[in-house]
């Protein structure tokens, strides 16, 4: 059973390499919220400065791992949520895109869990 | 910040039955209250009277299409993306012969397609490019050239409208958001990374069984080993932290983020600084419904700058419910009818200054200048002057008073002088009634 209930999740890979691994979200379509991202059930603390911005470390370290990337989404500007996931650092960027519709102003819960190949 | 809705924001100036006369009003007597039951796309004027125009007349339109064909629909559509607009159309086509009657569509196009890279902060962009694209809208309407008689024939409206300069975001927003933000970090507050943990558990699981590797086999057992013992002692403090207080923290939180978003994107109406909305609409009438017969017949053109000023004590957090702003608007309106060959067409310039002291009291003053009287054949240009004040007595009432000179015109009465009473109905007043 989830522990979160999100309104939206997506499963998604990455395949890293022996460089470091970065992470950008972007919360879109003009929409306000807040992300926090999980490795191995540690919350993981954004780059200082950059909030949406996420150092994971070197690519050999995450191989196998599952990333768990958690926003919350408050509809003030579209009832489209988008929240998009951005890596860099392997042997190409690769992004997690999840999308969904939010059918009242309730804060929406947005889950991603990104496979480290 | 839970705020009553703007719904009831619309207020009116009450019909002369309870007005409190001093002389007999003369003119510019405020019209009627809205009718209770508009039938789709009823003929109405374009503005309340001829003569009777003021500045909120005069503002570029929400949706010109609607304004330039002097209807008011009851249902308009909406689609959100082209496949619905493509479904709308053809659905409007076959709804009976010829062009649609009475059809009323608005679309934002800019919104049609998702903008994953659009982030809040830049939402608030002041940038004019991505705000005429944001913030354009096209409306579409129809009506019987005649009301009572279909069959003589249908005419098409067509608008756009557009903020050129959208205004900065509004000075209480970033408090707003910082109350979101904050109830944010309460709902995400409650997670631990749980789902990933066992979800790379169970996928290190199945590659174990078809992995021979043994340095990758070794490392995988290592993992699951690992994943078991954070997954039970996470559960446990899942457990533990499942208080009923905590519930009702995280239920809390979420309520406070549902009236804060709400209350954000309605401050997004109401932005600060300097704005300029254009809008501008043409009218195409066929008569018979035959296409070769069609011929353009009205057209307007509208600009609305506008300044506002907010000056409020941020710092203080009683002032979130901030009342007091100086509002400078300028007015500019073309319109064209080559059907009316005693009026082919007409402008009005003007301005308004209003200043809400404080929630209860609000002065203003206003004018406008067009080319010729509208009930005079007169050629020369006129003007109508007015200043108000209104007063807020309780919610949903107002006394108001005003005082000036109206446009000239045939009874050669353009003095205005009238107190009354505002109950909340048709015209608005500049105190918001609502709350």
């Amino acid at each position: 059973m989830a522990e979160s209930d999100p309104d939206i999740r997506k499963e998604c890979e990455y395949t890293v390499g022996v460089g470091d691994v970065s992470l950008v979200v972007t919360i879109g379509n003009g929409n306000d919220g807040l992300t926090t991202v999980f490795l191995g059930g540690d919350e993981i603390e954004p780059v200082p400065g950059r909030p949406n911005q996420w150092a994971l470390g070197p690519g050999e370290d995450l191989q196998d791992r599952t990333l768990e990337i958690d926003s919350i989404v408050n509809p003030v500007t579209s009832k489209n949520i988008v929240v998009t996931a951005a890596f860099t650092g392997g042997p190409a960027k690769g992004t997690c895109v999840a999308t969904g519709t939010a059918t009242s102003d309730d804060p929406v819960g947005v889950q991603m869990l990104v496979d480290f190949e | 910040m839970p705020r009553k809705s703007q719904a009831l924001v619309c207020a009116a100036w009450l019909l002369p039955a309870v007005l409190i006369t001093l002389p007999r009003p003369l003119s510019a007597q405020p019209p009627s209250a809205a009718p209770a039951a508009v039938p789709p796309t009823a003929a109405a004027p374009a503005e309340p009277a001829a003569y009777d125009v003021a500045v909120d007349d005069l503002r570029a339109p929400t949706s010109p299409a609607f304004s330039i064909l002097g209807v008011t629909p009851a249902s308009v559509d909406r689609p959100q993306n082209a496949k619905a607009l493509t479904l709308n159309l053809l659905s409007a086509a076959n709804s009976g012969d010829g062009l649609p009657k009475n059809y009323a569509l608005e679309i934002t196009p800019y919104w049609f397609a998702s903008h994953p890279n659009l982030t809040f902060s830049e939402y608030y962009s002041q940038s004019p490019g991505l705000s005429i694209l944001r913030t354009l809208s096209i409306s579409v309407a129809t009506a019987p050239i005649t009301p009572k008689a279909p069959a003589d024939g249908t005419k098409v409206a067509l608008g756009v409208r557009t903020m050129v300069v959208p205004g900065h975001a509004n000075a209480l927003l970033a408090q707003l958001r910082s109350e979101l933000l904050a109830a944010d970090k309460i709902l995400l507050g409650g997670l631990r990374g749980l789902d990933g943990l066992r979800h790379e558990r169970a996928r290190a699981a199945a590659r174990l069984a078809v992995v021979t590797d043994a340095a990758r086999r070794s490392r995988l057992e290592q993992l699951i080993k690992e994943d078991d013992a954070k997954i039970e002692a996470l559960e446990k403090a899942e457990a533990a932290a499942n208080t009923p207080e905590a519930i009702a923290t995280r239920d809390k939180a979420r309520a406070d983020a549902r009236a804060l978003t709400a209350r954000i994107r309605e401050l997004d109406g109401q932005r600060d600084g300097f704005m300029l909305a254009i809008a501008a609409g043409q009218v195409w009438g066929f008569p018979g419904d035959s296409a070769s017969d069609g011929s353009r017949t009205t057209a307007g053109v509208w600009a609305t700058p506008s300044y506002r000023i907010r000056p409020c004590e941020l710092s203080k957090d009683d002032q979130l419910d901030c009342q007091s702003s100086v509002d400078l608007i300028g007015v500019l309106r073309y319109l064209s009818d080559r059907t009316n060959k005693s009026d082919p067409s007409r402008w009005d310039i003007g301005g308004r200054f209003a200043w809400q002291i404080n929630k209860p009291l609000a002065l203003s003053i206003e004018a406008v200048r067009r080319n010729r009287p509208i009930t005079l054949p007169s050629a020369a240009a006129t003007h109508r002057t007015v200043m108000l004040a209104e007063y807020r007595v309780s919610d949903g009432t107002l006394v108001f008073a005003s005082f000036g000179k109206d446009f000239d015109n045939a009874d050669h009465k353009t003095l205005v002088t009238l107190i009354g009473l505002n109950f909340g109905l048709g015209k608005k007043p500049i105190i918001d009634l609502s709350k």
